[in-house]
């Protein structure tokens, strides 16, 4: 974007960071969960990194997030004598700005020291850790170089002052938000409620499937919480897992019938991620056909037989 | 004792229609009694003391000996008494300033009746004095509803230097009825019901004023086995003689109420009385800390705080019995620490009782609070409702019915006025309505208090007219003082009607009460998302959703990440631009960024100039000059065109400096500064519309290089 800035003393401008030839030569992720460290790659598209889990259960705002990388930068002796943006004398540091985008985070961390010398190619170690809950959908890294040390020279319009940001060589975006698909159940605690309920709150089969439009409540203050068993279902529990989720889907077919035209579920396409696409593979996954959607209690069978074969 | 019947005059007031005037369904004659007799004591309170000593004693009486003293229905007065009025209750207060004031309406001046005469002939007068809590008006016909219609006022005032008796006995009876006691029709054609007894006025004929003789009087109280004030002692007794109790309890509870599921107090008109002071003035009931004395800063330019009033406390007797603290109702003492708790700062309750401010947008000149909540949750346990205790619930204390299914919402809120009084316990209406105590056996006991003296002002016909919450409360009040209902005009100092509809003080009141009790009470529900880890979620993910687009967990491979979006293009109007590159500095220190001018021929006036940044607006050179008359801290120092570019994609390379020198094709024009003759800005004028694109330098030094400038279309 173009800046109507009249600067007093150079800056970096697109030459110079093209000159310097700026890499980004590896970044990746680890977690840790249940005291065991998993580690989380990033794959590049376009002009974002996106992140893969092997396991399949990373999510930004939940688990914590420890990131490393290498930055490589070349020639950066151009900095200090052919673009005149430093004094010889002066130190310029590398630092990174983290923005996390979604949360309103940002911290900038200094990563590396820049002299003037005659090996003028440097690569940059740099590592970052967010606690569980900091980090939201996007995780932009900005990488600058700034005024570390200055000297004084009155003769010069050179940046003088100590700190002084002299512009930005390198970001990337790291995506953070999956696509991983994840079952909408929370664990409340509510002396007031049964041991489960449910929350749906969509308006239109176009609304998005989250928890906020559709969600399964499990009441951890209800005196048979502990009997329930949220840790995994097996043969212990398999019974009363097999009748809240019976219901559940139940009731979310029934309410969904009194909200629109539930034949159109059948007859038209619903993006991904929508309540529309949630209920059409329901439907193909309980097997329910357009009549046995509109019978109560054929829906109640058809929904437990299948359960019984899928648990 | 002489009497005086009320003569029948046309437009005379009549028994039937003071009774019928201040009827009250919803409250027991009883609780209306209690209510009006002791805020009069209070409201007459001697400025020398600051408690109220109420005697309340409920008996039988020597009916015999009193007949004697009413000679001209004396048989009639002994047949009530045959059939079951034969008890009497007396409300008797002492350090309060009497029943003052002229004996005969002929000696009133102006206005003022006087308590003498507003409590005896003024019948249906309505209360004047401002911000009194009870109302002399239609609030004390409930005397003559609680026996046969007969009541007894005596007093001792002090006059000057002087103490002085005073006795009278008012009659007020529904004259249509064909057991009334005044049988005069023919005398006076039709009856009236109303009638007096004291002795034969010496000035006016056919009048009565009241007994005097100290010995006279004595003999009638004794039929009570009451004495004369003595002493210093001032005050006033209220006799109700020929009462029956069954039927006055009878009123305190539903038709439909069987007798074994009564509480106590609705078996004994002593404890009955005594339950309704507490109900109603908990605040006051041998509560010696409410006592002080109400200040307001009147005129800050003078004199500085002024005391306005007392808050006195009430010093209780049953039956010459004293009323002690521990014998209150667990409720009411509950009240009386809330109350406590509202008007002293640093009052220490062991209760865990919490204060919140109810704070009102824009309706008072000063911005204070227009009260204060103060709310305690307690549990049956901490009420006393458990054994060994046993008490009954808070609602009984209320309604004196044992509810079987106790479908409340276990949040009760009180309120009262500077007087002190208890206007009323809200359990289901619009001040509680919507408030869920969530937590079983707990109940939620709450009291406002308003702050009085907050002032509104309304400005009606350019006129301004100010009054203070107390008034505007009162006015709010119904007859039966039972509640605040916003209204529409207010009855400036009796002068005016000023629209106050918009002001609806009470909705808001009742508004923020609701907001902070729903706010304290909300059962924060605590929302975990099962830890994403567990087996339970990978395995309900896994059994019924596909494997990805239903979520935002990182995805295990790489598929397609990035649909496709369908970016809108949005044609806007061409405007030419001015492109900055980085800036760079010459071998001689000088210092020029490159220009790139896009030119569409549509926006041909193109006018530039520099600006220091700041975080609100740009400040221009001009006005930087004008204001801090300090020179504008950059000044441009040469303008070059390179060259031009035409949209037939031909270059005119121009080395030469083209500010200000006539060009058929552009013409550059400076801007300087008015005071310092600083080079700001520039103004292109492009005359060749074949021209797409101009290429230069623009040369600046900085004066103070600490300031932030840039350049910016006009």
């Amino acid at each position: 974007m173009m800046s109507n800035r009249i600067e007093s003393f150079p800056m970096l401008n697109e030459n110079i960071v093209s000159e310097l030839n700026i890499e980004l030569i590896t970044i990746e992720g680890e977690y840790s969960f249940n005291n065991i460290i998993n580690k989380l790659d990033f794959i590049q598209e376009e002009n974002n990194d996106y992140v893969l889990d092997n396991n399949g259960m990373w999510k930004s705002d939940i688990n914590n997030l420890h990131i490393f990388g290498k930055l490589e930068i070349s020639n950066y002796n151009i900095l200090f004598d052919e673009y005149n943006l430093a004094q010889k004398d002066t130190i310029l540091g590398v630092a990174v700005t983290y923005i996390a985008i979604g949360s309103s985070k940002t911290f900038t961390k200094s990563i590396a020291e820049l002299t003037y010398q005659n090996n003028d190619d440097k690569i940059i170690d740099f590592s970052l850790d967010f606690e569980e809950g900091e980090l939201a959908a996007i995780l932009s890294l900005k990488f600058s170089i700034y005024v570390k040390n200055a000297q004084k020279n009155n003769n010069s319009v050179l940046a003088q002052t100590t700190g002084t940001m002299l512009g930005e060589i390198y970001n990337c975006n790291l995506v953070l938000e999956g696509q991983g698909s994840e079952f909408p159940i929370v664990i409340i605690e509510s002396l007031e409620s049964p041991l489960w309920d449910m929350e749906i709150n969509f308006e239109s089969f176009d609304d998005i499937f989250s928890k906020d439009t559709i969600c399964l409540k499990i009441n951890k203050a209800h005196k048979q919480f502990t009997k329930l068993g949220v840790d995994k279902i097996s043969s212990n529990n398999i019974l009363i897992w097999k009748e809240i989720l019976a219901s559940f889907f139940e009731n979310t077919f029934l309410v969904a019938q009194q909200i629109e035209d539930i034949d159109i579920i059948y007859n038209e396409q619903f993006q991904e991620g929508t309540i529309g696409g949630f209920l059409k593979f329901m439907l193909m996954t309980f097997n329910i056909s357009q009549k046995d959607l509109k019978n109560p209690t054929k829906l109640s069978i058809q929904i437990r037989k299948e359960l019984d074969q899928l648990l | 004792m002489d009497i005086k019947v009320l003569k029948n005059e046309g437009f005379t007031l009549s028994g039937s229609g003071v009774l019928r005037a201040f009827q009250n369904e919803k409250m027991p004659s009883l609780d209306l009694l209690i209510r009006e007799a002791i805020q009069n004591s209070m409201d007459a309170i001697r400025t020398d003391k600051n408690y109220v000593k109420e005697e309340i004693n409920v008996d039988q009486f020597n009916v015999r000996e009193l007949i004697k003293f009413f000679p001209q229905i004396s048989n009639l007065l002994l047949i009530k008494s045959r059939l079951g009025y034969n008890q009497y209750i007396s409300i008797s207060d002492r350090n309060t300033v009497g029943l003052t004031g002229p004996i005969r309406i002929q000696d009133i001046e102006g206005t003022n009746w006087g308590r003498f005469l507003s409590l005896t002939e003024g019948i249906a007068k309505p209360q004047e004095n401002l911000g009194a809590g009870g109302s002399w008006g239609y609030g004390k016909t409930v005397y003559y509803r609680i026996g046969i219609g007969l009541v007894i006022f005596y007093s001792r005032i002090k006059d000057g230097n002087q103490y002085k008796n005073r006795l009278m006995a008012c009659l007020v009876e529904n004259e249509k009825d064909e057991n009334s006691i005044l049988n005069y029709a023919n005398e006076y054609n039709e009856k009236t019901g109303v009638a007096w007894w004291g002795k034969k006025d010496e000035k006016f004929e056919n009048t009565v004023v009241p007994l005097e003789d100290k010995n006279e009087i004595q003999e009638i109280l004794s039929c009570f086995n009451l004495k004369i004030y003595e002493g210093d002692e001032t005050g006033t007794s209220i006799i109700i003689p020929f009462i029956d109790e069954g039927k006055l309890l009878n009123k305190t509870t539903s038709a439909n109420i069987d007798d074994s599921n009564l509480p106590y107090w609705c078996r004994s008109l002593k404890d009955y009385l005594s339950l309704a002071v507490q109900k109603w003035y908990p605040t006051k009931i041998m509560n010696r800390e409410c006592s002080f004395n109400y200040f307001r800063n009147f005129n800050t330019q003078s004199s500085g705080f002024e005391k306005i009033e007392v808050n006195p406390w009430l010093e209780l007797y049953i039956n010459s019995k004293p009323f002690t603290r521990e014998s209150m109702l667990p409720l009411f003492s509950v009240m009386q620490e809330l109350y406590n708790y509202a008007i002293h700062e640093d009052y220490e309750s062991n209760l865990n009782i919490k204060t919140e401010p109810i704070i009102l947008k824009n309706v008072f000149t000063q911005n204070r609070p227009a009260g204060k909540l103060v709310y305690v949750s307690l549990t049956k346990n901490d009420l006393k409702m458990t054994a060994p205790n046993n008490e009954e619930s808070p609602y009984t204390q209320i309604n004196n019915e044992r509810m079987e299914d106790e479908n409340n919402s276990n949040v009760i809120i009180a309120f009262c006025r500077r007087p002190g009084m208890i206007l009323r316990y809200s359990t289901d209406d619009e001040w509680t309505n919507g408030i869920i105590n969530p937590k079983e056996d707990t109940y939620v006991i709450a009291l406002f208090v308003p702050n009085g003296y907050n002032e509104i002002e309304i400005i009606e016909d350019t006129k301004v007219y100010r009054f203070d919450l107390e008034e505007y409360l009162r006015a709010s009040e119904e007859a039966d003082h039972n509640n605040w209902t916003d209204i529409g005009e207010f009855n400036y100092e009796n002068t005016r009607r000023i629209d106050v509809s918009n002001l609806k003080i009470v909705g808001k009141i009742q508004k923020g009460i609701k907001a902070k009790l729903k706010n304290e009470l909300k059962i924060e529900e605590k929302e975990t998302t099962i830890s994403v880890g567990t087996v339970l979620s990978i395995q309900l993910t896994k059994w019924f959703l596909p494997k990805k687009g239903f979520g935002k967990i990182a995805i295990k491979t790489k598929d397609k990440y990035m649909e496709d979006t369908n970016k809108i293009k949005v044609n806007r109007l061409k405007k030419s631009k001015i492109e900055l590159k980085s800036l760079e500095v010459t071998k001689e220190n000088e210092m020029y960024k490159r220009i790139s001018l896009d030119i569409y021929e549509n926006d041909t006036n193109l006018d530039y100039s520099f600006k220091i940044v700041t975080e609100n607006e740009n400040i221009n050179a001009n006005k930087w000059e004008n204001e801090s008359n300090i020179k504008f801290p950059v000044e441009i120092t040469k303008i070059e065109i390179d060259n031009v570019i035409y949209k037939d994609g031909s270059i005119k390379e121009i080395l030469s400096n083209l500010i200000e020198k006539n060009n058929s094709e552009i013409y550059f024009e400076k801007k300087k500064t008015d005071i310092y003759n600083i080079w700001y800005g520039f103004k292109i004028n492009i005359l060749n519309k074949n021209i797409n694109n101009i290429n230069g330098k623009i040369f600046y030094r900085y004066i103070d290089s600490n300031i932030e400038i840039n350049i910016e279309r006009e």
